[in-house]
């Protein structure tokens, strides 16, 4: 039987060619994919290692500060927002004396200070009432916290400015000048280092902008300023304490917030235009009768201009006026608190296997007892993740001032530590820690995963990296003894992780917790653990969701957490189906065009068995040629890399590929029975039996009710087309508008949709297959039409027309395809990605989704297009 | 060895209802093997649906076929295949050899894996070497003329050793010249293997050659007539 076939092949080169191809296509496809998709998982390993390198070894705590979570040994990489104090300088003494220990860096978080700034001004253009909207809005990458307020100022209207009564009466302030300096504040950390072994630590010296480091000339010097026993200023009902600590300080250049504040200047539109004094006398009589601002609240307004400011640039101001030494009084009002976290069910737990839940504690307000001053008393926006904590109450007249020496500016991007600037290490002192914010408030994934940042917000629920740095002299001036919140260590003669220096550092540790009774955990090669928090809802914000983190876990060492990979598989099921569809058709159209050959060879006596047979064994030796191929491509690739390919894996493929070789010759196999050898007794064609549709009057009739007559194996290259451009669009989309990942749920797992290059060959391959599926089929479709064809030609038909007709056909194929793929994109979509889409996406989807195929279509319809050219008019006439 | 085929009130229709064509009206007729039978009829009376089913290619609507004894519709598919392949050869109109093979293995193709008496190869040049065609054996269809590719289906259609040769209208591609030739060739046949011939003709010239000549119209027998003992016999 096998002489036979292959006696068959020899006779019809032609067509033995392109079985070749598309079994070459097939082979090479699915083992290049299978070699490639194993060697790309490596570079996620190395990437992550090399960002996570701490710069320190072991990290000291004030004992008693542990939070829940380390009872899972985990640590909260951004400790340190919530240590204020807690470690005595005898202790550090002490940690400085243990052998092995190299750097002994403390750091004092002394807390949070605000400055008024002005960001800009507005200009009134003409006498009238103006209202000044003023915005405060930041933004930790998921949402904005805005917080403003509105203010009426009369302009020019005959009102004089030092009159303070003016407001309480009329609810406006008056105005004489033509420009208005608006002020915003401004509120950033403040934290004390020591100088020396913060240098040999990071090289914080190396950062400093010019030259001017902290040196030993510095000096700190702290006086009482109060007005206890001061009669005369106890007389004026004034009552304050506090300490006043000057010292030198050097800033960050650098913004980590994102926020701006902003202004929009508007002119009341009132009826009258104030012209004379009556008028404004009337004006201001109606303003205090009606109800002041709510009064003005009703008016309609024009917009005059609006002011904005970037955090940049506000920043920038800061330094600015900090190097002229414009702030001689900055009052350090907020504490660091520390986040309270619960263990909650994890939503993923395939995922992240922990999950906690910040708890936030409840019915925070701030009692201002006898505050007059409006300018502080809106302390309540502050989202209140944490426990408030303040140096004094808020009226402020405890708290300690700090009145900086300015030396210079540092650059936190310079520092020696991990190089990645988007690192995702978080326990580095000079980056604001960040996260991902991975799930919604629903649970559903966000895509892309948006970075989150912390916000100048003292108690949100990342805490922003110190701004302006001191010596710890100065801390322990402010703050006292204990003024120290953690010391970062390093130990001699440990460079990389591993079992000897992990006994050395436990050694260390184990002698600073005896020493000193302090917490002393190891940082170096401690394993990065993903931990999914979820912010809750606080005061009257919604919960963000879910935010991921890297925590620390201490006591393991580097373990690299795997990420289940959607995209690949997804390729590989779209690659198989389209190789399923093409040797299908592939099969059945060899089926087809010998049917009358079959209807011979029963007649002549054959059985149904014996053709069923022929069909199998002909499948099966192409299918074993691709086997053969594809096995000795994977043997090949194995060679390279030799673990990631097992045998037993490529043993796989190769039943795979046997086994749709085999299912492609079923369907034939099986139409076999239904072929009646009685054909062969007919003069004619073996003819389909014709569906018509509509009537036949042109070119484009011609071509539609040709596909329709033939609707079921059309179907075959409809799907074999629109499969691999669903996933085209699916991909592009993700490549385009989610950066080439899509986070998705699957099977209530947490997957990620990871789009490469890879991922454009496989559907480029499988597009090329696609068209040799519907090339064969509209061959075969030309072939069965000979007759017809050979008639119009007979008739006097053109051969463009007839290019027309068949080309005509691929492109119909190709838009029924794209129509198709449409839906079956717009369904993964929307089943991955939930209904985010907007109408432009869906424009852009749609045409796309529409082009793709009708080329495909129009390739596939060249060549039966030629065949059908060269058909002879007497043909027809046999 | 079947020596006489037996048709009992065949009909034969095709389509449904509404379009429905009697293809063959309640026929009834005996076939005998050392007669050469010839089929005429005007296009569409019905004589190669008459040849399907004594052929068995296709099964009646109603009506019984026997062979000798046996009663046809009562065997199953795949011992038909069998019967056809052992007692019956076929020469059609439009030759039908398969393209991709060469003369000898067209000859060979119904015995294909198929076990006999005698060598399959040798008889197949025998056969080809009978019907003039001793120097094409290792020709394409394609490089045949039409009277060779006939030919070759005439020596296919003796290969396996049939006691019939059913041929439709064997001679309707190719010219008079040639026609003769072949039906020269048929009568040789009948005198060397015996076999039962019924040929389908539009040529009245080439049925008188026939030892019975069956008229049919309308899916109907109008005339069946003896030539040798000049008797006849009218079917209505
Ligand atoms: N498969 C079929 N479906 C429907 N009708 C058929 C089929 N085969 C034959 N017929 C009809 O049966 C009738 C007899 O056809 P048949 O082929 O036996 O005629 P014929 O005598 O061989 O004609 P010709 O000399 O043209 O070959 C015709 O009317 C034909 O239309
Ligand atoms: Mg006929």
């Amino acid at each position: 039987m096998i002489k036979w076939i292959v006696s068959h092949w020899k006779r019809d080169t032609g067509k033995f060619a392109l079985l070749v191809i598309g079994a070459l296509l097939i082979s090479s496809g699915l083992s290049i994919l299978i070699g490639l998709s194993e060697s790309s998982k490596g570079t996620i390993v190395n990437s992550l290692e090399k960002k996570w390198n701490a710069s320190y070894d072991i990290v000291v705590r004030p004992s008693g500060t542990k939070s829940e979570t380390e009872k899972d040994g985990l640590i909260d990489p951004n400790y340190l927002s919530g240590l204020q104090g807690g470690i005595s300088f005898d202790d550090l003494d002490k940690i400085k004396e243990i052998d092995d220990v190299e750097i002994a860096a403390p750091i004092s978080i002394l807390g949070f200070s605000s400055i008024i700034e002005i960001f800009g001004e507005v200009h009134f253009p003409e006498s009238g009432i103006y209202k000044i909207t003023t915005n405060y809005v930041e933004n930790d990458g998921v949402r904005d916290y805005s917080d403003g307020y509105t203010a009426y100022y009369g302009f020019d209207i005959g009102l004089n400015h030092e009159d303070m009564d003016i407001i309480s009466r009329y609810g406006l302030f008056a105005s004489t000048e033509e420009n208005l300096e608006l002020h915003g504040s401004f509120t950033f950390l403040v934290a004390g280092i020591d100088p020396a072994e913060e240098a040999q630590l990071v090289g914080l010296d190396e950062a400093v902008d010019g030259s001017r480091y902290f040196s030993d000339s510095d000096k700190v010097h702290s006086i009482n300023e109060t007005s206890q026993g001061d009669e005369e200023l106890e007389e004026l009902g004034l009552d304050f304490n506090y300490k006043r600590v000057t010292a030198p300080v050097i800033m960050s250049n650098f913004s980590f917030v994102n926020n701006y504040q902003e202004a929009i200047l508007e002119k009341l539109d009132l009826e009258t235009d104030l012209e004379s004094e009556e008028d404004i006398k009337e004006f201001l009589t109606e303003l205090e009768q009606n109800g002041k601002e709510d009064y003005l609240d009703t008016f309609e307004t024009e917009p005059v201009e609006t002011v904005k400011a970037t955090s940049e640039e506000l920043h920038e101001n800061l330094l600015e006026q900090s190097s002229l030494g414009a702030y001689r009084d900055l009052i350090l009002y907020e504490k660091p608190s520390p986040l309270t976290y619960k263990a909650v069910p994890s939503p993923f737990p395939e995922r992240w296997n922990i999950a906690y839940e910040i708890v936030p504690p409840a019915n925070q307000t701030v009692n201002i007892p006898g505050e007059k001053n409006g300018d502080i008393s809106d302390y309540t926006y502050y989202t209140k993740y944490r426990e408030l904590a303040f140096y004094d109450d808020p009226s402020l007249s405890r708290a300690p001032r700090l009145t900086p020496d300015f030396l210079d500016y540092y650059d936190p991007r310079q520092l020696s530590i991990s190089s990645d600037p988007v690192t995702e290490l978080p326990m580095e002192t000079y980056r604001t820690p960040t996260a991902k914010h991975m799930l919604d408030a629903s649970n559903s994934p966000v895509n892309p995963p948006k970075q989150v940042t912390a916000t100048s917000n003292p108690f949100g629920y990342l805490m922003q990296s110190p701004t302006m740095l001191t010596t710890m002299e100065a801390a322990r001036k402010i703050m006292g003894e204990e003024a120290i919140s953690a010391v970062r260590i390093k130990v001699s003669g440990v460079n990389s992780p591993g079992p000897e220096s992990q006994s050395k550092l436990e050694a260390v540790a184990q002698e600073i917790r005896s020493e000193t009774g302090l917490e002393a955990d190891i940082t170096l090669g401690s394993s990065p653990q993903p931990v999914l928090i979820k912010i809750p809802s606080v005061d009257d914000l919604d919960s963000l969701g879910w935010v991921e983190q890297p925590w620390i876990k201490t006591g393991e060492s580097i373990a690299i957490y795997d990420e289940a990979v959607l995209g690949y598989s997804g390729i590989i099921i779209c690659l198989m189906a389209v190789a399923i569809m093409y040797v299908f058709t592939t099969n059945l159209i060899a089926f087809l065009s010998r049917k009358k050959e079959f209807a011979v060879l029963k007649a002549v006596g054959w059985r149904n068995s014996k053709l069923r047979h022929l069909l199998l064994t002909e499948s099966m030796l192409i299918g074993g040629f691709v086997s053969f191929l594809t096995f000795i491509v994977l043997l090949i690739l194995r060679q390279e890399n030799p673990e990631s390919l097992s045998i037993w894996r490529i043993c796989l493929i190769i039943c795979f590929i046997l086994l749709i070789y085999f299912v492609g010759a079923l369907y034939p196999s099986y139409l076999v029975h239904n072929i009646s050898p009685h054909q062969v007794m007919k003069q004619g064609e073996v003819s389909a039996k014709g569906a018509r549709f509509g009537r036949t009057n042109g070119v484009v009739s011609l071509a539609r009710n040709n596909l329709i007559s033939r609707w079921t194996r059309n179907l075959v290259s409809v799907l074999a087309i629109s499969l691999p451009t669903a996933l085209l669009i699916l991909f592009l989309f993700v490549s385009f508008q989610l950066n080439g990942v899509m986070y998705t749920s699957w099977l209530g797992e947490y997957v990620a949709l990871e789009i490469g290059s890879m991922h454009y060959y496989a559907i480029i391959l499988s597009l090329i297959i696609a068209i040799m599926t519907t090339a064969e089929l509209i061959w075969q479709n030309v072939l069965e039409r000979t007759r017809e064809i050979a008639l119009f030609k007979a008739l006097g038909w053109g051969n463009p027309r007839i290019y027309m007709m068949v080309l005509l056909e691929g492109a119909i194929l190709g838009l029924i395809s794209g129509i198709v793929g449409i839906f079956l994109s717009i369904g993964i979509l929307s089943y991955l990605y939930g209904d985010s889409l907007s109408f432009g996406q869906w424009l852009w989807l749609v045409l796309i989704n529409v082009g793709i195929p009708v080329v495909v279509g129009l390739f596939s319809a060249v060549f039966p297009s030629i065949r059908a050219v060269n058909i002879e008019p007497y043909r027809g006439l046999e | 060895m079947y020596k006489q085929i037996q048709l009992n009130g065949i009909t034969k229709t095709y389509g449904k209802q509404n379009v429905k064509t009697v293809a063959l009206n309640d026929i009834s007729i005996r076939l005998h093997k050392n007669n050469l039978t010839s089929i005429v009829g005007s296009s569409g009376s019905g004589k190669s649906t008459l040849l399907s089913i004594v052929g068995t290619l296709e099964k009646p609507t109603k009506g019984t076929v026997y062979y000798d004894e046996k009663n046809i519709s009562e065997i199953r598919a795949n011992q038909l295949s069998e019967l056809r392949n052992i007692h019956i050869g076929f020469i059609f109109q439009q030759f039908h050899l398969l393209p991709a093979l060469t003369a000898i293995e067209n000859v060979l193709a119904p015995l294909f894996h198929r076990k006999t008496s005698y060598n399959k190869n040798t008889k197949a040049k025998e056969l080809l070497e009978l019907v003039g065609l001793s120097d094409k054996l290792h020709a394409l269809p394609s490089q045949l003329s039409g009277g060779q590719q006939q030919r070759v289906a005439i020596a296919r259609a003796l290969i396996a050793e049939p006691d019939w040769i059913l041929a439709d209208e064997p001679t309707g591609n190719l010219d008079t010249e040639t026609s003769e030739k072949i039906i020269a060739l048929l009568m040789e046949i009948k005198q060397q293997t015996a076999c039962g011939i019924l040929l389908v003709t539009h040529d009245i010239a080439l049925s008188r050659q026939a030892d019975r000549i069956i008229e049919m119209k309308d899916g109907q027998i109008i005339a069946d007539t003896r030539i040798n003992n000049n008797l006849v016999q009218t079917n209505d």
